[in-house]
């Protein structure tokens, strides 16, 4: 208990503050140097105060910044979690008809509009992305729609949006798998980059 | 420059487009929608107007489907034409039109 109460960011930051606090007191205490005459005076009791205040004051204002940052980290987090799940979807679908040596009309209308969600799903992240983080997300979700926008047309590119292909081929699981891999290692590195932002 | 012609793909061609050619077993195909897409954007180049095409109410945009069409016209009448007399429009989903502005862009040569 003691030890949660000691490590919480509540109390590190309230302990620097009053230090803090303490320190410009004092420096504007001898600033200019001022003798001690055991008489108290006005600006003496208002820079108590105002010490006060600041030690008071700024750990709320500093964790409730720090805060509203991590929730919206956490929130795009989230959303990336979300545009994963269409893309575990959509390989698992692929694995399944490759195991099972059949890939029918349904299964490619699944595949098709579980894209269009995917879409979707990263449309909807860049615009939040923007909203918080205008200057980093311009670059990042350039690069994330093009791999987006490749592997898409790699998988609903042609042979397997034909009628006559039914069967899944060796070739076509080994290319996908590799695109697949390109656009979820760049989904999970956004994550890591949200929390260096 | 005006727009004076709106084509909606889910309601003028079909709300599932499918493969590139129509030998590929689809009626849906690229190559379908062509015969209705090409009359009208050439009325639109020789009137010099903009062709709006409405990319809502469709379940998706195989590749195969933009590739066979915008992409093959992206080659044939060149990219600056096609961005310069349509106009794309989405609500539902606004990464369908940067998916055919991509490939508008960067059309593959086999569809030449």
């Amino acid at each position: 208990m003691l030890k949660t109460i000691f490590y919480s960011s509540y109390t590190v930051v309230g302990i620097i503050m009053l230090m803090l606090g303490l320190a410009i007191g004092f420096l504007l205490t001898d600033f200019p140097k001022i003798e001690f005459d055991n008489h108290l005076r006005l600006y003496e009791v208002i820079n108590f105060f105002l010490t006060l205040c600041i030690a008071i004051s700024i750990p709320f204002i500093v964790k409730k910044s720090i805060d509203d940052k991590r929730a919206i980290k956490n929130f795009l987090t989230e959303e990336v979690k979300e545009a994963l799940k269409y893309l575990t979807k959509t390989k698992e679908l692929i694995n399944t008809c490759y195991s099972n040596g059949a890939i029918t009309r349904q299964n490619k209308d699944t595949i098709i509009i579980d894209f269009d969600n995917l879409g979707l799903k990263i449309n909807s992240l860049g615009e939040q992305l923007e909203i918080s983080f205008k200057n980093e997300s311009k670059t990042i979700m350039e690069e994330l729609k093009e791999t987006y926008l490749l592997y898409h047309r790699f998988v609903t590119g042609d042979e397997l949006m034909r009628e006559g292909y039914d069967k899944i081929d060796l070739g076509f699981n080994r290319d996908y798998k590799s695109h697949y891999n390109k656009l979820e290692l760049q989904l999970k590195k956004l994550i890591h980059k949200f929390h260096c932002f | 420059m005006e727009i004076k012609d709106t084509l909606i793909i889910a309601k003028d061609f079909s709300s599932t487009p499918g493969a590139r050619y129509v030998s590929d077993g689809s009626d849906v195909s690229a190559e379908a929608f062509l015969k209705i897409l090409v009359p009208r954007l050439d009325k639109a180049i020789k009137e010099n107007y903009i062709l709006r095409i409405i990319l809502d109410g469709v379940m998706g945009f195989p590749s195969s489907f933009v590739s066979g069409s915008f992409g093959k016209l992206s080659i044939e009448r060149t990219a600056n034409v096609l961005i310069k007399h349509i106009k794309f429009e989405s609500d539902d989903n606004p990464i369908r039109k940067e998916q055919i502005i991509f490939e508008i862009n960067n059309p593959k040569n086999k569809n030449a």
